[in-house]
């Protein structure tokens, strides 16, 4: 019963919501062709204005509908602008989409104390690629008894005004101390998908071949394979004034990976400022053997990126 | 009943002899053949595509325990010392081999046996035979999911079995004969309670040894906890302290294969976390360990990592088998090791 009051009263919050938007939202002044406000708008996803013509549209049916009062105050902005952008429609991958090349440093700390990791603490250093044909990756982690590298391309073969697919390629190198070394590589196909301004999903699902060397037993086996699967998946809403938001359900991490499937759940914020500096905060809790519910958790790591992009 | 019978209730195959078994023994390996790349893909994707649809349909599994337990390593090994020695079975005391038998991933209360029928009475039937033979073995290692569910009717039906093993195994000493590690489907439902209370020996990380050190035929044996797909870093290093500690050549149970068939279900069914299996398989080599036994996968494999062995044993209920070894009690070499067929 108290869920049903809920629920109703969520709707006449949300419908008061919406009118409450139209009622506050300031139309343009006659004559002024929409163009004009939105053509400079050269980074959707961490630019807060609108970017094409479609989602231009979108924005003149919004306030077309509004009085012409001047903005009375800022929540009332802030709504009109989320508005606005539930509304607009997603980056095209044809129509200038950007190339750009971010370098980040993280700090990474082990929260929860835990864990069969060697190291409590890591710093990892990376470079991004993204373009409209291709995304890359390259980065290495250092940490207390261990050494990283990371290097992966995906190659967007497939493209939709919204959506685009492709073959990818990983390759992982983890030396750890004197104990064994392992050579990880993975192909599989990937998934990005922006069917809105606010909102991008991505996920992909690959093969993955384990080739280690273990010091102790190299005598015997010199090189211990596993043949399994990798697989992630990310929805990202992208929040006004530069911010997004991530959810990410992997069978991995960039410098982290295990025979499926302890999975890490991770979830993070990310700011771009105006001067091209990114910052971001991600939390990840890490499970074993989560689908024959075993539920266990293994450890959480919290981690900070400070990155340029260009 | 005889094995050489028209019609036995079980028949016995060998599989191979171990390290220092004869040669010829070996040529009777029963290494799985190679799988091509297809096969293997698809082995991975139908893992996949099962494990999601297990996640949806596993409510009898406690599905609102998906990302907790109840009851983690932790918790279910509050101390690991002098008291989680057990006393050394009586039967090894003066013998220059020892003899047991493993069956693992007997899941009372499930339906792994698909309608063919279970096959605890086979086994009694082909224990009783052993006995009568005088080649029965010490002891049985039962290596976790006794239980499908971890319902207390469940482990009724279990302990009503290890009954009657000790009866046929133990001489009317009441001693006990077999000896449990303890599995994810036992942990289901807050099992664990009733495994601790029911099934002997009430812990889940304890160790024994065989032999005397008067007659110089000493092995140590230890049960680890993986029911929850991890040892967990404190019965690790726990275990490292007592290994190092311990000059005897060494034989572990537990339920999750350290290794396991790389290429069965995307290596799903074994220890997950690179760390800790790179860390085990190490330790192990290290710390004069000469064989593992583990169950979880329902699939047989072997691997021979040089000092030691690692044995995935299939599920009884499932596959109808269990394993038979007899191994050297003064240096833990496995001179003997028969997969067990019971007809149904």
């Amino acid at each position: 019963m108290n869920g049903r009051w809920l629920f109703l009263g969520m709707i006449i919050f949300s419908l008061n919501g919406i009118v409450h938007i139209h009622a506050q939202t300031p139309a343009l002044p006659e004559g002024t062709p929409i163009k004009e406000q939105t053509q400079d708008a050269p980074d959707p996803y961490t630019d807060f204005s609108l970017p094409d013509s479609e989602s231009s549209t979108d924005n003149a049916k919004i306030q077309s509908t509004g009085k012409n009062d001047e903005i009375s105050d800022s929540s009332s902005v802030i709504l009109t602008a989320i508005m606005r952008k539930i509304k607009a429609k997603g980056q095209s991958f044809f129509k200038d989409y950007p190339t750009t090349h971010t370098f980040n440093t993280t700090f990474g700390l082990n929260t929860s104390g835990t864990g069969f990791e060697p190291y409590r603490s890591q710093f990892q250093q990376c470079y991004d690629f993204d373009s409209r044909q291709m995304s890359a990756f390259c980065g290495v982690q250092l940490a207390k008894s261990c050494f990283d590298f990371t290097c992966n391309s995906e190659f967007w073969l497939l493209q939709w005004s919204r959506l685009r697919m492709g073959p990818g390629l990983r390759y992982h190198l983890n030396v750890f101390d004197t104990i064994a070394v392992s050579n990880d590589f993975f192909a599989g196909l990937y998934l990005d998908w922006r069917p809105a301004l606010w909102f991008g999903f991505s996920a992909n699902t690959q093969y993955f071949f384990r080739g280690r060397t273990i010091q102790a037993i190299k005598n015997a086996v010199p090189f211990l394979v596993n043949h399994s699967i990798a697989f992630g998946m990310q929805f990202t809403a992208y929040l006004p004034y530069q911010f997004s938001l991530y959810l990410q359900f992997n069978s991995y991490e960039q410098f982290r990976y295990n025979v499926l499937c302890a999975p890490s759940l991770i979830v993070g914020v990310r700011y771009q400022s105006p001067f091209h500096v990114i910052l971001s905060a991600e939390f990840a809790a890490r499970y074993i053997d989560i689908f024959t519910l075993s539920g266990r958790f293994d450890n959480s790591e919290l981690r900070f990126t400070m990155g340029y992009r260009l | 009943m005889k094995n050489t019978n028209g019609k036995p209730p079980v028949r016995q195959k060998a599989i191979h002899g171990g390290k220092g078994a004869p040669s010829n023994c070996k040529n009777h390996n029963a290494e799985p053949g190679k799988k091509s790349g297809i096969q293997r893909m698809a082995q991975i994707y139908g893992a996949a595509i099962a494990m999601g649809a297990l996640v949806f349909a596993s409510c009898s599994y406690g599905l609102d325990d998906f990302f907790s337990r109840r009851y983690t390593t932790e918790e279910r090994i509050t101390s690991i010392s002098a008291s989680t020695q057990l006393a050394t079975p009586s039967a090894t005391k003066t013998a220059s081999t020892v003899t047991f038998a493993a069956l693992s991933d007997l899941h009372f209360g499930g339906t792994l046996d698909r309608g063919k029928g279970r096959v605890e009475e086979q086994f009694l039937a082909w224990l009783t035979e052993q006995k009568e033979a005088g080649t029965a073995p010490a002891f049985v290692l039962s290596l976790g999911d006794s239980a499908d569910h971890g319902f207390g009717s469940e482990y009724e039906d279990y302990v009503a079995f290890t009954d009657k093993i000790d009866q046929i195994l133990n001489d009317g000493n009441d001693a006990y004969t077999v000896y449990t590690v303890v599995g994810n489907h036992d942990l289901y439902n807050s099992g664990w309670g009733k495994w601790k209370e029911m099934v002997y020996p009430h812990i889940s990380f304890y160790h024994f040894t065989t032999g005397t050190a008067q007659n110089n035929n000493q092995l140590s044996w230890y049960f680890l906890d993986s029911g929850s797909g991890s040892l967990g870093t404190n019965q690790y290093y726990a275990l490292k302290d007592m290994m190092e500690a311990d000059p005897l050549p060494k034989i572990i149970s537990l339920h999750y294969p350290v290794y396991g068939d790389p290429a069965h279900l995307g290596g799903y069914f074994a220890l997950q976390n690179y760390y800790e299996t790179t860390m085990l398989l190490s330790l192990f080599s290290t710390e004069r360990v000469r064989l593992v036994l583990d169950g979880h996968a329902h699939h047989y494999y072997h691997q021979d990592f040089g000092s030691y062995d690692e044995y995935n044993l299939p599920s009884v209920t499932a596959s109808g088998q269990w394993a038979l070894f007899t191994v050297d009690a003064t240096d833990g070499s496995i001179l003997k090791f028969q997969m067990i067929y019971a007809e149904r």
